[in-house]
């Protein structure tokens, strides 16, 4: 029998998504994929899976799961959740091994916005066109091109790579960063020097509309506007544009942005932020600063290379688990952490 | 950004093309600042020119209405590298007159006028002082170029359509349209392949779809390809609908030289 990991219930925000699907911009699709990436690369990192591999990305909540067909590793990154097994509290950026029938509940986010669950060998489910991140407005990828629900069971891949116990990162940097870089974007020449210099100046809100396509800016100083307010023809957009419409409050493009559009783009925020602005949480202030191309590949450069040797700064959980179930959570709550801690839930 | 400005002609097209910043893993080259099939078919020959080209550590490319998205790995292939690359390329003719790139093909779109699967058809009419079936008869005057795939799968833009159709797109953003769904604003058609939300004015709707999954290839139009809308009554619609559920074309498309 397949080991598949079931979702006995969840919330309405979970999809499957990878890196993404590059490659059908030209048939207006967007490469889509995990909204912090960098999360996603460090749930694969300390499974050892391959840079294809996909993961449940969660947002508001997550919900409760439990392995069949035999035992699976499981992986918790990004966005921090309240979690626990069989009742048993586990921390946050941990591997481990979940047996048969155990059950992981995932509750509230408790800092930023998307959190991943990867699973060692990732999900055995068919890509669509080449990739099985879930595009729900499109109906492309994932379990039917469809959020997640309770009773789906997701097939879990083989792997030669999995961890030979659980392991724990250290803390996360990048949930409280609120400068976020950018390069002045496409259309930058279509708003006066005084107008890009407010626009690095002006403190801007997360609002409550944001989604996996955009994330909204307030702010209660005067409107951004363009010269003789031109609105741009309608070409390609990237991840991280943040355009300005109408209003003057500008809207960042995230991962399931519309591939093209039309309003101006003023700046484009680094990949090397994309992680830490996706987990801003909506009331959240943001500054932009500017930086030139070289800072930009320099960032994303550092990142990566953080990244590709997360299995190494990862260190043991204590135990494993298997052996001694009872101070699994024990282990989990005191164990490792230092610096600055995840807060415990009872603390929230 | 080498430079925010170049000397533009009258009809919108820059003298040499501008290279755009589009964050640090893409580049736009901008060929004018119009709405224009001279502009459009210069991004289209060249992003052809650079698919040839095949540049390693390009993911992808795509044109656009007035230029071209060119995505890497800037880890891989420095930005610096990349752009003597692509002025190379670019220097090989000049792309304004450029010939359209071959291969294109001709594809012909029943398309059921008017009524429940053209709301709006009525109200252009009305604007301009003439009947539905001359507004009609003007969306099928011409084959109409794809001048580019865009804002959600298999999305189609089209030009340019005569000057009655130069309208503003609605001020009411429609929560959805249907699949299929032919619309109009600033002398272009939208022709969509999923539900969709648009502020273009619906005037008919094509059985065909051009993003379909459960077809291979999923995709069939792309930018540069030519569009023939073709007005058929309902029984007809009908006809090639079915066919399209059963997994076929209403037309094979024609290659064009």
């Amino acid at each position: 029998m397949a080991t598949r990991l079931e979702i006995i219930s969840c919330g309405p925000s979970l999809t499957v998504q990878d890196r993404g699907r590059p490659g059908y911009l030209a048939c207006g699709v967007s490469a889509g994929g995990a909204m912090d990436p960098r999360g996603l690369a460090e749930g694969r990192g300390l499974l050892g899976n391959s840079p294809d591999c996909a993961a449940i990305e969660m947002v508001g909540t997550g919900g409760r799961f439990t392995p069949s067909g035999g035992a699976v590793w499981v992986a918790l990154t990004g966005a921090p959740f309240r979690a626990s097994i069989c009742g048993a509290p586990v921390k946050w950026r941990t591997a481990f091994r979940l047996e048969d029938g155990q059950m992981l509940d995932i509750g509230p986010g408790l800092e930023g916005n998307y959190g991943y669950l990867s699973v060692g060998g990732g999900f055995d489910i068919p890509p669509v066109l080449g990739s099985r991140a879930t595009q729900p407005r499109a109906g492309i990828g994932g379990v039917d091109g469809r959020s997640l629900r309770a009773g789906d069971r997701l097939p879990v891949g083989k792997s030669d790579h999995l961890p030979d116990s659980p392991l724990i990162l250290p803390p996360a940097d990048y949930f409280s960063v609120t400068r976020i870089r950018i390069l002045w974007g496409a259309q930058a020449h279509l708003f006066p020097a005084e107008e890009r210099s407010r626009f690095t100046e002006t403190r801007f809100r997360i609002s409550t509309s944001m989604d996996r396509m955009g994330v909204r800016l307030e702010t209660d100083a005067d409107p951004i506007r363009t010269d003789s307010g031109l609105v741009a023809i309608s070409d390609s957009v990237v991840l991280g544009d943040l355009q300005v419409p109408g209003n003057g409050r500008p809207i960042a493009l995230m991962a399931d942005r519309q591939p093209t559009g039309g309003y101006p783009r003023i700046a484009t925020i680094i990949s090397a932020d994309i992680p830490a602005f996706a987990q801003l949480r909506p009331g959240t202030e943001v500054l932009f600063t500017a930086v030139d191309e070289a800072a930009a590949l320099e960032a994303l450069r550092q990142m990566t290379r953080q990244v590709e040797r997360i299995r190494s700064s990862a260190r043991p959980l204590i135990r494993d688990p298997r052996d001694i179930p009872d101070l699994l959570s024990y282990n989990l709550i005191d164990g490792v952490i230092a610096g600055r801690d995840i807060p415990k839930p009872e603390e929230r | 950004m080498t430079k925010s400005e170049s000397d533009a002609r009258p009809d919108g097209a820059y003298e040499t093309p501008l290279f755009r910043n589009a964050g640090d893993r893409s580049l736009i080259i901008e060929f004018g600042d119009a709405l224009d099939p001279v502009i459009n078919n210069a991004a289209i020959a060249f992003n052809a020119r650079l698919r040839e080209a095949g540049i390693g550590h390009v993911s992808e490319t795509a044109a656009t209405n007035r230029s071209v998205l060119v995505s890497f790995d800037p880890l891989a292939l420095s930005p610096a590298d990349l752009r003597k690359r692509l002025e190379d390329l670019l220097g090989e003719q000049d792309w304004l007159s450029a010939p359209p790139p071959p291969g294109r093909r001709r594809w012909r779109l029943p398309v059921l006028y008017g009524g429940d699967y053209g709301p709006d058809l009525a109200g252009i009419a009305g604007e301009a002082g003439c009947g539905e079936e001359d507004i009609i008869t003007g969306h099928g005057a011409t084959d109409q170029r794809v001048f580019m795939v865009g804002f959600a799968p298999g999305h189609l833009y089209t030009g340019l359509l005569p000057e009655v159709f130069a309208l503003p797109r609605l001020q009411e953003i429609k929560p959805s349209v249907p699949p299929g769904s032919v619309s109009i604003a600033i002398r272009q058609s939208v022709v969509c392949s999923t539900t969709i939300p648009t502020g273009w004015r619906t005037i008919g709707r094509t059985p065909f779809r051009t993003f379909d999954l459960k077809r291979d290839p999923a995709f069939m139009i792309e930018a540069g390809d030519e569009l023939r809308f073709e007005p058929v009554d309902e029984a007809a619609y009908r006809k090639f609908d079915d066919v399209v559920a059963a997994g076929g074309l209403p037309f094979e498309p024609e290659v064009m030289g």
